[in-house]
């Protein structure tokens, strides 16, 4: 089972590293440069799907965790801590290279628009989930009390991806041209492909480690 | 044994004094973005013909975000000066800036959507402290052409 | 013990794959880096070339800081890992301590 489980891991890798090359071929050689931006707009294939990665983390921190809640099953716990670590890695570079992105184009690093202020509050509730969860004794409260964060955190996502719509943002009002250029989308789907699976690799990483180390843990208790 | 006992007594009142830090911490922060995302100014931009039709007292008093689109031909500056002058327009009303500093390339692109952050002089001219240019949200590629 | 040797061999395959993955994508990307004249003439010409080849550097950066932030995260992870092996063979000890 656990070379079953290995292998599955291993070929998830090596699957990522392929598509990655792909796209950062796709990327930095194939996709037409932008017409107004420039070589910049490129940041768009990192930018997007990392953005669609840290918001959907946080959702799937505040569904485990919520079903942590009613079970009480530990796996749950798990997989919400881990996806919490991972949010928290995304969402700061969602902010990162956004703002590496606004220089050039937007002619500042940061500014308060409504989708960089509702990010910046995700990247909060990441810290605070985590902190809550690092500095509390072992112990079921401090789970419910990083539940309770991720699930008010998880409101913020559709608020993050709507923000340009509902309101006025130097953002562009849909997340993706509608009438993007066919070789673009193609471009941006490649990379936000690899982008998932990687994804996918290091969360299920980051779960067996928990697992794992949550095992030790209740080893150690039982010795003591 | 109570020795251990009683330094993880201490421990755990030590790490509760932390997480009620951390949750102050993580409360001020987010009533802080909260009060400036949507206290400080309730929109993140108004547009040129707004702007226009504000009291007085908040042009006078407050800090504003302004899009509109460079008027063509409206820029200019004189030789050996940092500042720079030009005029803002929404299509029908018009809006004089100045904005001293460096001026990003894209500024120049007449499918820029222009937002100047500052606020009006004494003169109701508007002095730009920042110039946010947001780009046009459709994407098209250069031609291909043979190298 | 089997199990944790065949996990360090593991990490370390992965290790190289990792190496050989950064510089092929070296090799790959060197092309812009150095035949990069903008490569472009649009409407509006001068503005545009000299954009496209001062935006260059904030493509890599971004590209640099989220592989810097991955490959951190792997490596934290493996220090993770590390403690693991260790916290077992600390448990291997106590329990043959227990037993003699």
């Amino acid at each position: 089972m656990i070379n079953i489980k290995n292998s599955i891991s291993n070929a998830t890798l090596l699957i990522s590293a392929v598509i990655f090359l792909i796209s950062l071929y796709l990327i930095f050689i194939w996709v037409p440069t932008e017409i107004n931006q420039g070589i910049a707009q490129r940041i768009f294939y990192f930018h997007v799907p990392i953005g669609w990665l840290g918001m959907i983390s946080i959702i799937i921190v505040a569904i485990s965790s919520f079903i942590h809640l009613i079970t009480k099953n530990e796996k749950w716990d798990n997989l919400a801590y881990s996806s919490a670590e991972l949010g928290i890695i995304f969402a700061s570079l969602i902010l990162v290279t956004g703002s590496i992105w606004a220089k050039p184009i937007w002619g500042v690093w940061w500014t308060w628009d409504p989708k960089l202020t509702t990010t910046l509050i995700l990247w909060f509730f990441y810290l605070g989930y985590l902190m809550v969860r690092s500095y509390s004794p072992a112990g079921i409260q401090s789970k419910q009390y990083s539940s309770v964060i991720a699930l008010i955190g998880a409101i913020d996502a559709p608020i993050i991806y709507m923000a340009s719509v509902w309101w006025r943002s130097a953002h562009p009002s849909p997340n993706i041209p509608m009438d993007l250029d066919s070789k673009m989308l193609i471009t941006f789907l490649i990379s936000l492909l690899s982008f998932t699976i990687l994804y996918i690799y290091m969360l299920n990483k980051r779960y067996n480690l928990k697992k794992i180390e949550g095992k030790i843990d209740e080893i150690y208790r039982n010795i003591n | 044994m109570s020795e251990s006992l009683n330094i993880n007594e201490n421990i755990i009142i030590n790490n509760k004094y932390k997480i009620v830090v951390s949750v102050l911490v993580l409360i001020g922060a987010l009533s802080y973005l909260i009060f400036l995302a949507f206290n400080s100014a309730t929109i993140y931009y108004y547009t040129v013909g707004e702007a226009n039709k504000l009291d007085n007292n908040i042009k006078s008093e407050r800090m504003l975000r302004i899009s509109g689109t460079l008027k063509p031909n409206s820029f200019s500056r004189e030789e050996d000066s940092t500042t720079s002058y030009f005029i803002l327009t929404d299509g029908q009303e018009t809006l004089n800036a100045y904005h001293n500093g460096i001026i990003p390339d894209l500024f120049f692109n007449e499918h820029s959507e222009i937002i100047l952050e500052g606020r009006y002089d004494s003169n109701k001219n508007f002095q730009s402290n920042n110039i946010i240019v947001k780009c046009p949200s459709k994407y098209s590629a250069v031609e291909e052409e043979e190298v | 013990m089997r199990y944790i040797e065949t996990l360090i061999n593991y990490s370390f395959l992965k290790n190289i794959i990792s190496i050989l993955f950064i510089s092929l994508m070296f090799l790959m990307t060197q092309d812009i880096i150095f035949s990069s004249d903008g490569g472009t003439s649009a409407a509006n010409g001068q503005i545009i070339i000299k954009e496209s080849n001062s935006n260059l550097g904030y493509l890599f950066a971004v590209f640099f800081v989220t592989w810097i932030a991955f490959f951190g995260y792997l490596f934290f992870m493996s220090k993770k890992q590390e403690n693991i092996i260790h916290d077992i063979k600390e448990l291997e000890n106590i329990i043959s301590n227990e037993k003699s």
